[in-house]
């Protein structure tokens, strides 16, 4: 061949070449991609902004503009799309994507390290409120965007023309995601959107900011060590813990070091099940195991120390109860007696005499094989808050390892804190009844729901009465408004109603039966949902996401809906209309109207 | 002499009630046109009507039409401040909503429909539905009751024959009816670098396979 057609060839090559970038940017090298879970919009949690502009291809800016998507791109934000210059921004709030460190301070720009090689970059900002070397929690308010006016944006540049806030991750946001919105650039088109629940909206369209729940992986805690960490609403942290003990009893402490926030302590076992919960300190006593320990808000977001405390176990023999650390009225609890540092020689019987609340019914004793199989057995009902269990081994077969000697059930009768102890006297086959050591336990019985509990929904007292069992129908809710959980039995009346929490959570505990869900929020499609509730059966667990448009509620969103938008625009006179909760009726709404337009609400077997 | 007047009160009270009946009895909303013979490629204006003593704040109408005659263009209202909502549209069906922050008068012409016609055809605009609405106490839009609807069907003739281009527009601010199916809309600079891809892509390969020919050939 010969070397001008050689170098025609490779000419020819190079002209393919150029187009490979087009075909090759949504499928960077994932170990490039943040993680999908770590990253919210730098605006607060649960409001929607705008992208005003995306990633560029070098059509629109120079090659070294941080919008190249060649060198990491960057996204400019906005509460709306028609800021104007001078208007009054001191509440809208830029926030971080991601807990870290400030390392960067301007006059009008900001960057975080986030730690594991990833920076984030705020620019046009004012009003700060955090200092060069702050470590910052995701969500944390960092500034307000320039108004360009009281505040210019960079001074001496004049840049940009309206407020907004120009954000950028590296190494690089491309392909990135950001609160669940995946972001999309098409370098062909030069073109940005962002794509979450299938749903895809380009540049000045609303972007909710909902991250999906992050459950952070954390060390293995040891004793007496402070360690630290930091939570929002979608961000759990979840620490790991051994027990190497027979039985280990410890205390664990999460101390709030961010105004506002209260952290819920969760006991988790290493399948993830939830064995107890507490605000601020869990008391409690646990076999040996591997544990988890989970720390979320009740409310707020931000920092906290933990610390778990090992408390000394009795060195002779004992007997301890392992209690659930609280329970809702109505709720049904398991308590374990233990006999703990059992001798080798062992024990032929023992007698537990247990002694327990007037807030708590009995109920269920069950006696296990820890004097080996068909032992005698002699239970003295409960009554008066006393119960009494013998268990002797039949056949010569006595209590030779520590364990489990029995079981009972617990129900929670009304609020207010509750005590069971089962001191235990045992022998050793020689007629003799010897009191051994006793470690009781404590437990919080609670008005339902849970206020440990995240969710913020209630039972109406005529959904508690009369059950012995409850179920709990729980569930996430999509609607940027208040939502409100309607509960109605087979004949329509009322059983429970409550409020979704702003976490988008709720959970309503009623008897088991078939009820009627309804979801309702101002401005918005109601959701409803047929659902049976068994006994005994796992909870039903409801995702919901709320249409906006139904302004008038009358069940389906159609041209009057629109007419009244189109009756209120440029007002805030209506907030069923405001279906965006910007404040303002204007054309966003009837943009979230127009996405759901003939939609009827339906209900929906579960 | 008074027969005569008695004659002539009779055939004006009978030339009233014939005016009246024409013009649609109470409220109403009815369409008309002012032609129903067009060439391919004419612009149909539809003319939507309304007789209402009630000021109103918004109306909304659908009107039926065939996909294959004919196009939707646009919709506006005359109405100062009546101002277009942009909605879905279905295929087949002109849907149609316009409000105002303000009662407006709602006589005579209300809103003016355009379509173009696509072939030589015979078809037929339907007024499917159609309301006029005021803003209730608490604020949302109502439909103002007892509104009955007169003349629905409008019939076309369209010659096959291509017309003369009409730049007539409906006045006031439009109101987009193209059908908004989301799957199916056109990317048009996708679409042109998809092509040029294709192009550039089918040029090279053209060359390869020349170049190739070539060694052949010669070899």
């Amino acid at each position: 061949m010969k070397p001008k057609k050689i170098i025609q060839i490779i000419g020819l090559l190079a002209l393919l070449s150029l187009l490979l970038p087009a075909q090759n940017v949504s499928a960077l090298d994932t170990t490039e991609l943040p993680p999908p879970n770590m990253f919210q919009l730098p605006w607060d949690q649960g409001l929607a902004w705008v992208s005003m502009d995306g990633f560029d291809n070098g059509f629109k800016r120079g090659w070294g503009s941080p919008h190249n998507y060649l060198n990491g791109g960057a996204v400019d934000f906005a509460p709306r799309a028609d800021m104007q210059i001078g208007e009054d921004t001191s509440n809208f709030w830029v926030t971080a994507t991601a807990a870290g460190t400030i390392i960067e301070k301007g006059i009008c720009h900001l960057k975080i390290d986030h730690h594991n090689g990833w920076t984030s970059e705020y620019q046009f900002l004012a009003n700060f409120q955090v200092q060069l070397g702050d470590e910052v929690y995701r969500n944390q308010r960092l500034a307000i965007i320039a108004d360009g006016e009281r505040d210019l944006f960079c001074p001496p540049y004049l840049l940009p023309n309206s407020p907004h806030v120009h954000y950028s991750l590296r190494p690089t946001m491309v392909g990135g995601t950001f609160a669940g919105w995946h972001i999309n650039y098409n370098p062909l088109l030069n073109k940005t959107s962002f794509t979450k629940n299938n749903e895809t909206v380009p540049s000045f369209m609303p972007l909710l900011n909902v991250p999906d729940l992050q459950i952070v992986s954390r060390d293995a805690i040891n004793w007496d060590t402070v360690y630290s960490g930091s939570i929002d609403a979608y961000r759990y942290e979840r620490w790991s813990l051994q027990l190497s003990e027979e039985m280990n009893s410890f205390t664990i402490t999460a101390t709030a070091l961010t105004d506002g926030i209260t952290p819920i302590i969760l006991l988790l076992d290493s399948y993830g099940h939830e064995l107890a919960r507490a605000i601020g300190t869990l008391n409690t006593i646990q076999p040996a195991g591997n544990y988890f320990v989970q720390i979320q808000p009740q409310t707020g977001a931000g920092f906290y120390n933990l610390v778990a405390e090992k408390s000394t176990m009795p060195s002779g023999p004992y007997t301890s109860v392992l209690a659930p650390s609280s329970l809702n009225v109505g709720d049904v609890g398991l308590v374990t007696i233990y006999l703990g540092n059992t001798p080798p020689e062992g024990y032929t019987s023992a007698e537990f005499m247990c002694n327990y609340s007037d807030n708590l019914e009995v109920s269920n004793i069950v006696v296990k094989e820890l004097f080996g199989e068909n032992p005698a057995i002699a239970i003295n009902n409960p009554q008066n808050s006393d119960f009494i269990v013998a268990i002797a081994g039949s056949s010569l077969q006595r209590a030779t390892t520590s364990g489990v000697a029995f079981t009972f059930e617990i129900t929670g009768l009304s609020a207010g804190e509750a005590h069971i102890e089962c001191p235990a006297s045992i022998s050793r086959g020689d007629g003799i009844l010897t009191a051994i050591e006793s470690i009781g336990a404590s437990l919080t019985v609670l008005d339902s729901p849970s206020p440990l509990s995240a969710e913020s929904a209630t039972a109406s007292p005529a959904s508690q009465s009369n059950s012995t069992s409850t179920s709990a129908l729980t569930g996430q809710v999509t609607a940027n408004k208040p939502v409100t959980i309607n509960l109605y039995d087979t004949n329509n009346a009322l059983i429970a109603s409550g409020f979704v929490n702003s976490d988008g959570l709720f959970s309503l505990f009623v008897p088991a039966g078939t009820y009627t869900a309804v979801a309702e929020a101002n401005g918005f499609l109601k959701s409803q949902y047929l659902v049976t509730l068994i006994e005994g059966d796992s909870d039903i667990n409801l995702n919901i996401n709320l249409l906006a448009g139904d302004i008038d509620q009358n069940n389906v969103i159609d041209q009057f809906d629109a007419m009244t938008i189109g009756m209120s625009y440029n007002t805030s006179s209506l907030a069923a209309a405001d279906l965006n909760g910007d404040g303002i009726v204007n054309i966003l709404d009837l943009v979230l109207l127009a996405e759901n337009y003939r939609a009827t609400s339906s209900l929906v077997h579960h | 002499m008074k027969k005569n007047i008695i004659l002539l009160l009779a055939l004006t009270f009978s030339l009233l009630s014939f005016g009246v009946a024409n013009a649609q009895t109470g409220e109403s909303i009815w369409l008309d046109t002012d032609t129903t013979s067009y060439k391919t490629e004419e612009l149909v204006i539809v003319r939507v009507n309304a007789a209402s003593t009630t000021p109103i704040q918004g109306f909304t109408f659908q009107i039926r039409y065939d996909p294959a005659c004919l196009k939707p263009i646009s919709a506006s209202s005359p109405i100062a401040g009546m101002n277009g909502l942009q909605l879905p549209q279905s295929s087949g069906l002109v849907d149609a909503s316009f409000a105002s922050t303000t009662p407006q008068s709602a006589l005579g012409v209300i809103a003016e429909a355009s379509f173009m016609t696509l072939g030589g055809c015979q078809t037929e605009l339907y007024l499917e539905n159609a309301a006029l609405a005021i803003r209730n106490a608490e604020g949302f839009a109502a439909q103002l009751p007892g509104v009955t609807l007169g003349n629905r069907n409008i019939s076309l003739v369209v010659d096959s024959v291509i017309g003369e281009a009409q730049a007539q527009a409906p006045a006031g601010e439009g109101l987009s009816l193209e059908p908004s199916d989301p799957s199916s809309e056109t990317d048009w600079p996708a679409i042109i670098a998809f092509a040029l891809l294709i192009l550039v892509t089918g040029s090279v390969v053209t060359v390869i396979i020349f170049i190739l020919y070539k060694q052949v050939k010669t070899g």
